[in-house]
């Protein structure tokens, strides 16, 4: 039996997996059921097939782990957040997806520019403000310019 | 013979292409130095901005970068126990002690003269092996293209993380996202959940746009914090006295960098532990104990990576299936370009054979005099703080899943495939097989289908395809041994095994 504790949230991200795995051979029923194995909906159930064995491995090996000590909610949670969402990537998914739909709204340039500023300057945040301000929009500004230069008229790439 | 050679010179008689694998090669030894970012990840984002261009131009760019990035993860092996890639894991184990005795600049001289010797070695194997194994593959039937699948994505599985199944599992999600969208053989729709916008599949540089380049990019968040590195280095030329000693030892651990690369599935990464466990139990008076510093501890695995490279080459020219991570990366770039990597390749396009040997060869020839020459102006951009590095990486991600297909809905894909690739690595399950599943997925299925509709949908006869022939025997046992080793029973199997051989000795 596996001596370390279990991840924090280990187990509810396998039965997530589960969850998900069951739907997509939900789907993969629906192609052409259980016919053939030449037909084109065998390779996706075979597929579902195997990454629910594997899943269920895994979770029997989650189980067979140590679970912490009772621990209240809070700590647990606390415990989960730090594990799979430390703040740099808790702030850094929201800002990646309002940068998407800034590129869609109000164009290339502004949106990187301020994805780029923002991000820098949260992740420099503790030094002295003024070398994070200027550091952020000197950075976003030089890279936007580079990106529109290089990447337009080098790689000849269309930009969002 | 004079045409081959014409091809292979195509790059160090044009000026435009030398100047093109100069400068991947030496974005290759940054990028490969900057922890937090990798070859795979350079090359993924890159392909989309290279789409434009003519194959060569994209090849000889890309070909630098993976040749230069090998060696560059050397760099911060040495000097601060932080490997830059997976291939100098190996490395870091006497790199750091000798760095820490003071001895960087010569470990990185030695690092940089093997890893060349290693290189042209692995360079030789493919211009040597690449054509006999195109002209075997020729005898190749759909079942064993899609037993050769299933053995590189097993391999993968196993060598590349903590558990077999969670490799397996990996390998198996990058299958599923291969099969979206419509069926190739009947044209019908594929787990599209009813949506028309599935319909054409998710593009693969999507995939490993988000899986390599933004997944990365999160999960390097974690340690943002760390300080940013200051590098010191002095005298690197090693002299050749040193060279000539270590000259057996690079020639082995070459010859296993180039078998364990030509493997499909395993990369430099493991070529280099491979190499280094070699060098430890081959080698009985090394000039310091392993791990203390040995010499020897460093040149193994160092040689054994940049062969690899060329190993890693000859089954993706010459079978379409990718040696490693980057190979695979290539092969898309190859799809891209509209030309089919596999043994009708050899045949239909040999320029490119020869050209991409050709590459390989100036990208060696250039890493060699950038590693030993440009030690300063290296250090500056290795210490650029992850705070600014890793925002930056996503722009360029963003932008180059945009330029596949112009498209925005590949952005979100890249961006939905980021977010659940680092989940993944968070709780253990590697991106490499996912990857490499969306590759191989359609060789493995549509050779499949194949051989079930020649034995009639016939399990038995199916079965009996297995063993039909000589390589398929072959490629069947690979995959049962692949599946054993990730057993219980594999240890008690090999345990068997020596008793019963001890006794017969006895």
């Amino acid at each position: 039996m596996p001596a370390h504790p279990r991840h924090p949230g280990e187990l509810g991200f396998t039965l997530l997996l589960i969850a998900g795995a069951l739907l997509v051979g939900r789907e993969a029923h629906r192609i052409s059921g259980f016919s053939g194995p030449s037909s084109p909906g065998f390779g996706p159930l075979a597929m579902v097939a195997v990454v629910l064995a594997g899943l269920l491995v895994e979770l029997a090996r989650s189980l067979a782990r140590r679970p912490r000590e009772r621990e209240p909610a809070v700590v647990r949670l606390r415990r989960l957040a730090a594990a799979v969402l430390p703040p740099p990537v808790a702030g850094a998914i929201p800002l990646l997806l309002l940068y998407l739909v800034g590129l869609e709204t109000v164009g290339f340039v502004l949106a990187s520019f301020l994805f780029l500023a923002i991000s820098i300057g949260l992740l420099l945040r503790g030094r002295p403000p003024r070398r994070v301000l200027l550091t952020a929009v000197g950075v976003a500004l030089g890279t936007v310019a580079i990106v529109r230069l290089l990447f337009q008229e080098l790689f000849q790439v269309l930009l969002p | 013979m004079e045409t081959a050679l014409g091809y292979f010179l195509t790059s160090w008689l044009d000026p435009h292409l030398l100047i093109l694998v100069a400068a991947g090669t030496l974005a290759g030894i940054y990028i490969g130095a900057i922890p937090g970012l990798s070859v795979t990840m350079a090359v993924s984002i890159l392909i989309s901005f290279t789409y434009a261009w003519d194959t060569n131009e994209a090849l000889a760019l890309m070909v630098g970068i993976y040749m230069g990035g090998v060696y560059g993860g050397s760099r911060t092996a040495i000097l601060l126990n932080i490997p830059g890639a997976p291939a100098a894991i190996a490395t870091a184990l006497d790199g750091y002690p000798l760095a820490k005795l003071g001895e960087a600049g010569r470990a990185i001289g030695v690092t940089t003269v093997v890893s060349f010797i290693g290189g042209l070695v692995g360079i030789a194997a493919l211009a040597l092996f690449a054509p006999l194994v195109a002209e075997v593959s020729l005898m190749f039937a759909p079942r064993d293209y899609m037993l050769l699948g299933i053995m590189g994505l097993l391999l993968v599985a196993s060598l590349s993380g903590e558990s077999l199944v969670k490799g397996i599992v990996a390998g198996a999600l990058g299958i599923l996202i291969s099969m979206i969208g419509l069926d190739t053989m009947s044209a019908q729709p594929r787990l599209t959940f009813g949506q028309s916008a599935l319909l054409g599949g998710v593009s693969y540089v999507a995939v490993m746009i988000g899986m390599f380049g933004i997944a990365e990019a999160l999960v390097q968040l974690h340690t943002v914090t760390a300080p940013a590195v200051k590098q010191q280095v002095d005298k690197i030329v090693p002299s050749l006295a040193t060279v000539l000693r270590h000259l057996p030892l690079t020639l082995r651990a070459s010859a296993i960098g180039v078998w364990i690369g030509a493997l499909p599935g395993a990369g430099g990464d493991i070529a280099a532990l491979m190499a280094y466990d070699h060098a430890k139990r081959s080698i009985k008076k090394p000039s310091r104990p392993f791990g203390q510093g040995a010499y020897e501890g460093l040149v193994a695995p160092e040689a054994a990576n940049n062969a690899a490279v060329g190993g890693a080459f000859i089954p993706m020219l010459t079978l379409g299936i990718p040696g490693d991570a980057v190979t695979a990366v290539i092969i898309a770039a190859l799809f891209i370009h509209g030309l089919r990597p596999g043994p009708n390749l050899m045949t239909d396009t040999p320029h490119l054979f020869w050209f991409t040997v050709g590459n390989l060869t100036l990208a060696n020839l250039f890493m060699l005099v950038f590693g030993l020459v440009g030690i300063r102006l290296f250090a500056k951009i290795v210490e650029v703080p992850k705070a600014i590095l890793l925002p930056i990486v996503v722009v360029l991600s963003v932008v180059g899943a945009y330029a596949i297909n112009n498209n925005p809905t590949d952005v979100w894909w890249a961006v939905g495939f980021g977010i659940l690739g680092y989940v993944l690595r968070v709780y253990g399950y590697q991106l490499g097989p996912v990857v490499l599943g969306v590759i191989l997925g359609p060789i493995v299925e549509s050779n499949f289908r194949r051989t079930m509709i020649a034995v009639h949908e016939s399990w038995a006869g199916f079965a009996l395809e297995l063993v039909s022939h000589p390589i398929t025997v072959v490629l069947t046992l690979g995959i049962l041994v692949s599946v054993l080793r990730g057993t219980p029973w594999w240890p008690r199997l090999v345990a068997r095994l020596r008793r019963k051989s001890g006794a017969a000795a006895g």
